[in-house]
């Protein structure tokens, strides 16, 4: 049976249905134009076409000098569920959130880190350290921890452009509260240099243990947050 | 900025911390020494000091001059989810708590002040002015703020010996059923410092906080907390809309 579609709408399913089952990964960067105008044998014209569909539908992302990549569309929307309190704290100061990985990797939980999952020091663990900007400017350096059990192939990720909460919504992961702890600390260098910030100055150091309804430790974080104030709302007993 | 240094620095502070816990070590316990660490760790010493800098700026260690790093005294945690009056909350902790007046008189209300209780300017409110102690150490200096016509003869309670939520609540039948907070970083004054026995510019919590009577604004409490006894914790629901 031909297919009548046009040829840039033809590809753009072709390119969404990889997306769909997980070919071309969140977070992972499609094939190149040309890659795809070679392997395809259709003109680059159309598949420019055809990915500025995807883009329109907020599930591809073009970076300048880098590629195109995998996203989601939650992460353009001004929605977000209440774990994503960093995204939506730069949002509501009218910000553009966006992030910058400093470092990732798979490592041993060592002591302290067995104590906060209640794992063993030798289990793996998922160890993200990101800039969160707003605007392109520096406003929280986070230190994000997950055990390697609770996302398996988790370091295949690319979490400059995947939330880990999409993450953890696409293998069904549900948390049920956030525990937190804030404290005041003069930040030291190179995390005050990442902040852009003056050596000593206080900032906000915050601590965000997420659990899941079986008391299971998802993830933990520690922010230091450039910027002055935060708000709680709590309810009189 | 490498990133490598950032990581190197992080894994020593890991390190550290992970040797207090491994060693049980209690607040006052003295660490090794920086050579001993660097020993110990096989990291360079200036990375030591680093991370021995960065554990001290976060309130974790102190430095004694002269006899090196020790475990810093554990920290007062207030949990925030539920607001309780102070001195309801503490006692259930095991803490003894105190009060000390330092001013209690009807004041006009200023710009700010009129506007977080939603008065006109000038209107007479209660100011009341209290160092809190938890076992005798200082921990908050609160200002707190009452409309003077939700609450006439304030003035004849003795708030260093009873709460004033309990007054407001059990006297006055107002009914306190939601509070807001704002925390920001302040640093201490000369007069705040030697009230909370800190040190000049010592970073403490801002809190500006208001309590409400169904739509009502009840009172406006400026509490300020020094940073290095204290952390806020607070435990969120996760809605599922």
């Amino acid at each position: 049976m031909l297919n009548t579609q046009p040829v840039y709408m033809q590809l753009a399913e072709f390119l969404q249905e990889r997306i769909n089952s997980n070919v071309y990964g969140l977070g992972n960067r499609i094939p190149s134009e040309r890659e795809l105008t070679e392997t395809l044998g259709i003109s680059r014209m159309t598949v420019r076409k055809a990915i500025n569909v995807l883009i329109e539908r907020g599930v591809l992302i073009r970076v300048q000098g880098k590629g195109t990549f995998v996203t989601s569309p939650k992460l353009n929307s001004p929605l977000d569920d209440g774990l994503e309190s960093m995204g939506k704290f730069i949002r509501e100061q009218g910000l553009l959130p966006s992030n910058k990985v400093l470092s990732c990797e798979v490592r041993k939980a060592g002591t302290k880190y067995a104590r906060i999952f209640h794992i063993s020091p030798k289990d793996d663990i998922f160890q993200l350290f990101r800039l969160r900007l707003g605007n392109g400017k520096p406003i929280a350096l986070e230190y994000t921890y997950i055990p390697c059990s609770i996302i398996p192939d988790i370091e295949t990720y690319n979490f400059e452009y995947t939330s880990l909460y999409d993450l953890f919504e696409k293998y069904e992961i549900k948390a049920a509260y956030d525990y937190q702890e804030l404290e005041i600390a003069d930040i030291c260098n190179p995390q005050a240099r990442l902040l852009e910030l003056e050596e000593n100055t206080s900032v906000f150091m915050l601590h965000n243990t997420v659990v899941s309804e079986n008391e299971q430790i998802l993830e933990h974080t520690k922010s230091y947050i450039s910027g002055n104030t935060v708000t709680f709302s709590s309810i009189l007993t | 900025m490498s990133k490598y240094a950032n990581l190197l620095c992080e894994s020593i502070k890991e390190s550290i911390e992970s040797y207090i816990i491994e060693n049980n070590m209690k607040a006052g316990d003295f660490l090794p020494s920086e050579r001993k660490l660097s020993e110990l760790f096989g990291a360079n010493r200036l990375t030591v000091r680093a991370a021995l800098k960065s554990l001290r700026s976060e309130h974790i260690i102190c430095t004694e001059h002269g006899k090196g790093n020790f475990i810093a005294p554990k920290k007062i945690v207030e949990d925030t989810t539920y607001f309780l009056s102070f001195s309801e909350g503490w006692t259930a902790d095991g803490y003894k708590p105190s009060s000390r007046l330092l001013f209690f008189q009807t004041v006009d209300a200023s710009l700010s002040v009129s506007r977080k209780l939603q008065l006109s300017l000038g209107e007479p409110v209660y100011k009341l002015v209290r160092i809190r102690y938890l076992d005798d150490m200082p921990i908050a200096l609160e200002t707190s703020y009452v409309p003077q016509k939700y609450c006439p003869g304030l003035e004849q309670y003795d708030f260093t010996k009873v709460s004033l939520y309990a007054t407001l609540m059990n006297d006055y039948k107002l009914s306190l059923s939601r509070h807001d907070e704002k925390i920001s970083i302040a640093h201490l004054t000369k007069q705040e410092a030697s009230y909370l026995h800190a040190r000049e510019n010592d970073a403490a919590y801002c809190i500006k906080g208001v309590t409400y009577d169904t739509s009502r604004s009840i009172e406006y409490c400026i509490t300020l907390n020094p940073a290095d006894r204290y952390i806020l914790t607070s435990r969120l629901q996760v809605n599922n809309i």
